[in-house]
């Protein structure tokens, strides 16, 4: 079910892990999350969508109970306490570089209170850790810190695990071997998993729910958050532009259209505008392109995806996340 | 809390820094302890012999060395204990042991006695000499005993004041700062004792000062005042720092 815009999500769904209800965090001066509920369903990889600085970490952070809540409370289950243990790989996912891999492991399974010893070679396999369990952490890539930080996640013992942005700063390869670590862990955890590139969302999670300015604007299935925007669509027109001063021309005419030019060679443009479907001012906008006397190239609706959903709901203008 | 004690004992004695205080702070006392010999056996021999009797080598030698160690841990303990908190703070690290749903309190004592067991490694240091004149024929041990328990009483107070600045802050110089000033504060309240007029605040301050339970011990006097106050003291910077550890938390 959908938590669309200005709506809160009310009914507790069986399968669900996590219930946040009302949930608000204010600093002096300051309200980083406001009033936001939201489920999170049993074995599922959930993506929790934002801008910087939109609430997402505090909201984790609360979760994961290292921010008492101001106000609003957090279900795991049937369980309410405090002291619920969650596994975590937290944004700067701090660890203690003095140690070796497999100290810092054994050490943080023991802080867990996490009475199977096997759990540690389970972490070590699972994030690929093997080869270089005996390394002191000071001495690992960022890559396989994040991978420490993910193991440790590993030693908690619980079914639930947060994941704050754990691929940011990692090269390409590791990015999708990350992924595949995440999607591996998928039958055995509830996972959260923040992000702000909305590629990565969108090829992991199940569920995801947008973020911003600490109100949540829509919570659900990633399928049924694409239908939050099924009436908008974005039209692509690759056209020729010969001086800036038709560019900004077009400009004006699309300024409510969230327009951005590409350029593709040659005095060739890629004019990307949102726009809603079986809208009559395409027709007034080719109506325009002609008059100008512009030469049109191309011109068609293109799939959206999870940015044009996030971009639409947050009314963003301009670049990207 | 256990395996945070292990942590911590391991992590003390695994930096380089921990030896090089170490083996300063040997050279430091045993130079210390030697001139403290050296001046005596001076005084002695310029004494008349009919006096020689009424100088106590306990008195001009051990006490006067447990008083100098004293002033050493001043210095010393702010250094070892800075990074307690402040550095835990900085990196981070402090959430990997809230995920863990530690209780305050444990994690502070996990903190508290993995540096009393790195101090007692000093004081060691110090019976080290003690114990060489004893092996040669000093026999005051009810004296040196209580001595010594001022020495490490006091040393457990100094550790409770710099954990506490440690929380206070992310920064560890900062925190070893406070910690120094702390303690000084302690032993100055001694000198306001000294320099009030008036009966009733000179004993409150007095009393106050770590310096005149810390004499009272290293003169053998065991009252349970001095007692009650190391433990008091002990007892009130540990509070403070869970309180400090909660508000930071939250």
């Amino acid at each position: 079910m959908i938590s669309d815009k200005n709506t809160i999500l009310s009914e507790h769904n069986d399968t669900a892990k996590i219930f946040v209800n009302h949930l608000s965090k204010v600093y002096p001066g300051h309200t980083a999350v406001e009033d936001i509920t939201f489920q999170v369903k049993t074995n599922s990889i959930h993506g929790f969508l934002g801008k910087n600085g939109a609430g997402k970490t505090t909201t984790l952070k609360m979760i994961a109970g290292l921010v008492q809540p101001s106000s609003g409370y957090i279900h795991f289950g049937e369980q309410t306490n405090n002291k619920y243990r969650v596994g975590c790989l937290l944004e700067d996912n701090p660890l203690y570089e003095n140690m070796s891999v497999y100290s810092f492991l054994h050490f943080m399974r023991k802080l867990y209170r996490n009475t199977d010893k096997a759990v540690v070679d389970y972490a070590l396999k699972a994030a690929g850790l093997v080869s270089v369990k005996e390394r002191f952490i000071a001495h690992l890539s960022k890559g396989y810190r994040q991978r420490v930080g993910l193991a440790q996640a590993l030693t908690c013992p619980s079914d639930i695990l947060i994941l704050d942005e754990p691929t940011s700063g990692l090269d390409p390869s590791s990015v999708v071997e990350f992924r595949e670590l995440i999607k591996n862990l998928k039958s055995e955890k509830t996972i959260i998993f923040s992000s702000h590139i909305l590629s990565e969302v969108e090829a992991l999670c199940d569920d995801v729910t947008i973020i911003d300015q600490g109100k949540i604007l829509a919570s659900g299935p990633v399928n049924e958050i694409y239908q939050l925007i099924s009436h908008q669509a974005i039209f692509c027109v690759e056209l020729e532009i010969k001086g800036q001063s038709l560019k900004e021309e077009i400009s004006g005419f699309l300024k409510e259209k969230m327009p951005s030019f590409h350029f593709v060679g040659q005095d060739r443009y890629m004019l990307n505008y949102y726009e809603e479907k079986n809208s009559r001012f395409n027709q007034s906008f080719i109506k325009f392109l002609i008059d100008k006397e512009i030469n049109v190239y191309q011109f068609f609706e293109e799939k959206s995806d999870l940015e044009d959903v996030f971009l639409s709901l947050t009314n963003h203008r301009g670049g990207r996340l | 809390m256990r395996a945070l004690l292990v942590k911590e004992i391991r992590s003390l004695f695994n930096s380089p820094m921990a030896y090089s205080l170490l083996g300063l702070f040997g050279l430091c006392s045993g130079f210390m302890f030697l001139q403290l010999i050296i001046r005596y056996v001076d005084n002695m021999q310029a004494l008349p012999a009919q006096y020689t009797l009424e100088v106590s080598f306990v008195n001009e030698v051990i006490l006067q060395y447990f008083g100098n160690m004293n002033f050493l841990f001043l210095v010393l303990i702010p250094i070892i204990s800075m990074r307690s908190f402040a550095e835990e703070h900085k990196n981070q690290t402090i959430n990997l042991l809230y995920l863990s749903k530690i209780d305050d309190f444990k994690l502070l004592m996990a903190k508290f006695l993995g540096l009393v067991t790195f101090s007692l490694s000093f004081i060691a240091l110090v019976l080290l000499n003690v114990l060489v004149v004893l092996w040669v024929g000093v026999d005051d041990f009810a004296l040196i005993t209580s001595a010594l328990m001022g020495l490490i009483l006091s040393v457990l107070c100094y550790i409770s004041m710099c954990l506490f600045a440690s929380t206070l802050t992310s920064q560890v110089i900062i925190a070893a700062l406070l910690g120094f000033v702390f303690i000084l504060a302690s032993w100055l309240v001694s000198w306001a004792a000294t320099s009030s007029a008036n009966y009733f605040y000179r004993e409150i301050f007095q009393y106050l000062s770590i310096n005149y339970h810390f004499e009272n011990l290293a003169r053998g006097y065991l009252g349970s005042e001095s007692f009650i106050y190391y433990l008091s003291l002990i007892g009130f910077f540990l509070y403070l720092s869970t309180k400090s550890l909660a508000k930071r938390k939250w």
